[in-house]
């Protein structure tokens, strides 16, 4: 995805996120206990600089970080992070979204098919994966309800971000044929 | 927390020794590994005659490699490996994802396999603190599975039409195992190698 492409829902648009575009609610996310605890990460505020820093990274380590900004009001309500796997033609995704204000399967619900049409039409990508910790029961159930297919789990697969335990991650998987547009 | 692995290390069982292969460990003796499916499908590349330059290429790309190792396994006082390990390591995670090739067919079906990976478990999980290992098998590699399925490996995911092949461009699944530290430590006593003679007496390390 170029990082200038722009897809668009009824409701959100999706746009790649270059380090200009940090927003002040990206980095309140990073202080919010609850979302940090899904998400197996560390509740430690980052600043814009620590953020922008980041975006960088990510690029430059050939993935792709994707705004979800609501259409009215451009307000900015979630992120998709994106591998891409070319040689196996693969994508594998991660989700962050606002549950403070938004709930997420509903955001995603619409997200989704958005971008994996993206990623299968132009991109040529075959199948979405998606590594879930069993800490973020919202997604777990965004992609059990969604027609994703649960490979299965990897037990024990990576350190707790607090505590001196491992934790499982449940490994969904989406072969994206049908998901390609029609072609004339 | 675990390691990294250093750049070069040894490792010693009864009747190998195991060690990261260098530019040098490339032979006309391995000419013939990868010249049947499931070991070219193990290093991703066509079935073919792998020349000595392209041995040398490969090793030589991971010399020194912290985070993906080419481990070879020498039986003792011999010049060219029998065999390798590839380990790719998540230092972060504590998860290693191993996978081996016993090239030389003359040392398949005795115990190879069973006595290195000892070894090599032993080191990875003992002394540099990995807490999982990792295996990937494509179904269809029936020799494979039945390893892993009669060790302490228990499989964990089937990974649907994961893999777009090399030769063909089809789709593979990929079959994901994995093995705790602590499921390896409490093995059953039949999963353990014995040695037989003096010298065998304890799997050894000098780093």
């Amino acid at each position: 995805m170029s990082q200038t492409k722009e897809l668009q829902t009824k409701r959100f648009s999706l746009r790649p996120i270059t380090p200009d575009m940090v927003s002040d609610n990206w980095i309140r996310w990073t202080g919010d206990p609850v979302l940090m605890s899904q998400m197996n990460a560390r509740v430690v505020k980052l600043s814009r600089a620590d953020l922008q820093r980041y975006v960088v990274a990510v690029w430059k380590s050939k993935r792709m970080i994707i705004g979800i900004y609501a259409r009215t009001g451009a307000d900015h309500i979630g992120i998709y992070e994106v591998a891409v796997d070319p040689r196996n033609a693969n994508i594998t995704l991660d989700a962050l979204v606002d549950q403070q204000r938004y709930v997420l399967p509903n955001v995603l619900a619409e997200t989704d098919p958005v971008l994996l049409r993206f990623f299968a039409g132009d991109q040529r990508i075959e199948k979405a994966i998606a590594q879930v910790v069993e800490t973020n029961a919202p997604l777990i159930s965004h992609y059990e309800a969604t027609g994703w297919v649960k490979e299965g789990v990897l037990r024990q697969e990576v350190h707790a971000a607090s505590g001196n335990r491992r934790l499982d991650v449940v490994q969904f998987g989406r072969i994206l044929a049908s998901e390609q547009p029609e072609r004339t | 927390m675990a390691k990294l692995p250093p750049p070069d290390f040894v490792l010693a069982s009864e009747n190998f020794v195991i060690r990261p292969l260098v530019r040098g460990d490339a032979s006309p003796k391995l000419e013939s590994w990868i010249d049947d499916e499931n070991a070219a499908a193990m290093l991703n590349t066509p079935r073919r005659s792998w020349t000595v330059a392209q041995q040398e290429d490969f090793f030589g790309r991971h010399e020194g490699q912290q985070q993906r190792l080419i481990l070879g396994i020498f039986p003792k006082q011999a010049r060219e490996p029998i065999g390798l390990f590839i380990v790719k390591v998540a230092v972060r995670d504590g998860v290693f994802v191993i996978s081996h090739l016993i090239g030389d067919k003359a040392w398949r079906g005795k115990s190879t396999t069973f006595e290195a990976s000892e070894a090599v478990y032993d080191y990875f999980f003992n002394t540099l603190g990995y807490d999982k290992a990792k295996a990937n098998v494509r179904p269809e590699n029936k020799a494979m599975l039945w390893l892993l399925y009669t060790y302490a490996w228990r499989k964990e995911v089937r990974l649907i039409r994961h893999l777009r092949l090399t030769g063909s461009r089809e789709r593979s699944d990929l079959v994901v195992f994995g093995m705790l530290a602590d499921e390896w430590r409490a093995r059953h006593e039949k999963l353990r190698f014995h040695p037989q003679g003096k010298a065998g007496a304890d799997s050894t390390v000098r780093s």
